[in-house]
């Protein structure tokens, strides 16, 4: 019986391997939630920030600016903008970056969408019918915020309440974020109609 | 030759078989109960039942106006009872703002901090055994904290503080139409009260954000997921956490931009605080004050069918001298 003994272990592990590969089947699925089709399982957050953290920025977007605090996909635009995420999406958004400046104080979101339409769309969503002078090919400013628009480009300027920058600041601050734009990807649509300047 | 069966070789066969079978069945019960559908099938936390039976000598909801957001929030809590016909004493009470975003009070986008701040000092002077402050913001969690103004005005007032940085989730039974079991934050789960402290705004998705929608922030992990079926998920939400007291921010109300806001421009200042034990009928004004027909609002309707509230009655109106 020699032959039967050279290899005692490698009927046990053959015979095992089905046993394995179904219990790696069921630990991935597990894993995955592939259990659940109707709402997915949520992961359990993380200690410190759950579930909030942006992915890896390039090192730079906007020229003159340094890279982007925050970086968010169209399927993860919810963890900066939850609630307003699927009107986003529905308009074309593809991706959204954000950098929160000291000097003036404000935060700024630039919306990139696959379209200029959609672009345009949101911004009169959030900003109503009326535009003012401004950088881009439309925008909407007040004492405390500065949106515009070139192209599928969406940028959003908020400035704190608390150190009151002025319009001013802001609007330098725009203008600087307009001029730092990739010129090579500005698409603009004919279909937009010209709009009417609300206010000097 | 004939083969003949080694005992030996036998027994150490069985013995292998059985720690592969063992093993196996280890790893299967922690793939298979750790996440997913199955998960907590052995175990899923109880929510405690924070809503008290109705007192029909009191207004189920009643609207402040006239004075400023603490001295509102008082009076409309006074008027429905007052916080000892909610809170017992030695009872640990959860006040739950809507802190979800990195703005400050004047962005209307949070719960004002000096309504959190009132509400803590009712329960405290009710004989409160503790009082705590707990959200699950979107934005930075620490940094939402601060600049809200909610954290800081919470403790000066008597409450301890959480977010997710200083407190655990726990997987928990809903048992809603489709929000069956999901991960809540701790501190919700700990509490005997529940007192909800939403803030009115305009929302992207579900038009109006005040109450139950406020409900959202009790829960961990990927909460965009809900959005999918948003009206059915919040209506569940008002089931799974019916709050003990309402206490609604108005003081100003984002009409447009919600949740997350930021322009000072979108908002309407309405300086009014309405506070009870009627969801359906709170929610319903506040989409009122957004032009909004609170027929055409999903869960407002939903919820009345499952009988937390009803709405089509205007409520009650208390001025309060400055």
């Amino acid at each position: 019986m020699p032959q039967n003994r050279r290899f005692p272990w490698l009927k046990s592990l053959l015979l095992a391997a089905p046993l394995v590969c179904l219990v790696v089947w069921l630990t991935v699925g597990g894993v995955k939630g592939s259990f659940s089709p109707d709402l997915p399982p949520s992961p359990g957050p993380e200690k410190s920030a759950p579930s909030r953290q942006p992915v890896a920025s390039p090192p730079s977007f906007l020229t003159g600016f340094p890279a982007p605090e925050g970086d968010y996909p169209a399927d993860r635009l919810f963890e900066r903008v939850d609630g307003a995420a699927d009107a986003l999406i529905a308009a074309g958004c593809e991706r959204l970056l954000f950098w929160r400046m000291g000097d003036p104080a404000a935060e700024m979101e630039l919306l990139i969408f696959d379209r200029a339409e959609g672009a345009a769309r949101i911004l009169a969503k959030d900003a109503g019918p009326g535009r003012d002078p401004g950088p881009g090919e439309e925008a909407s400013v007040t004492d405390q915020s500065v949106f515009f628009r070139r192209g599928r480009f969406y940028v959003r300027i908020l400035g704190d309440p608390a150190a009151n920058p002025g319009r001013g600041r802001l609007l330098d601050l725009a203008g600087r974020a307009d001029r730092g734009l990739p010129a090579s990807e500005i698409q603009t649509s004919s279909a937009i109609p010209a709009r009417q300047e609300s206010s000097p | 030759m004939k083969h003949r069966p080694d005992r030996r070789l036998v027994l150490r066969r069985l013995g292998q078989a059985g720690l592969v079978l063992g093993g196996s069945s280890v790893v299967a019960s922690l793939g298979l109960f750790s996440r997913g559908r199955w998960a907590g099938m052995h175990e899923a936390a109880v929510i405690p039942r924070y809503f008290l039976p109705a007192e029909t000598r009191f207004p189920a909801a009643v609207v402040a106006r006239g004075g400023s957001p603490a001295a509102l929030a008082r009076a409309a809590v006074e008027r429905v009872g007052g916080m000892g016909r909610f809170v017992r004493r030695g009872e640990t009470v959860l006040v739950k703002p809507n802190m979800a975003w990195d703005r400050t009070p004047e962005q209307g986008a949070n719960t004002n901090p000096e309504i959190v701040a009132e509400v803590v000092r009712l329960c405290r002077e009710a004989g409160a055994g503790r009082v705590v402050v707990a959200d699950v913001p979107v934005h930075d969690a620490r940094r939402t904290a601060v600049r809200s103004g909610i954290e800081e005005a919470a403790r000066h007032a008597g409450a301890e503080f959480f977010i997710p940085a200083t407190a655990g989730f726990t997987l928990a039974a809903l048992g809603g139409s489709i929000l069956d079991r999901w991960e809540v934050f701790d501190p919700v789960l700990k509490a005997d009260r529940l007192i909800n402290l939403p803030i009115v705004k305009d929302h992207g998705l579900s038009r109006l954000t005040c109450g139950m929608k406020n409900l959202y922030g009790v829960l961990g992990g990927t909460r965009g997921r809900l959005h999918q079926r948003i009206h059915l998920s919040i209506a569940d939400l008002a089931v799974a956490f019916r709050p003990t007291l309402t206490v609604v921010d108005a003081t100003r109300v984002m009409l447009r931009g919600g949740p997350q806001g930021g322009r000072l421009e979108d908002l309407l200042p309405v300086g009014a605080v309405a506070a009870g034990t009627d969801m359906v009928a709170l929610d319903a004004w506040g989409a009122t004050l957004l032009g909004i027909d609170p027929k055409e609002i999903d869960h407002i309707v939903l919820a009345q069918g499952r009988g937390l509230g009803t709405f089509g009655t205007p409520l009650e109106e208390i001025h309060v001298g400055t």
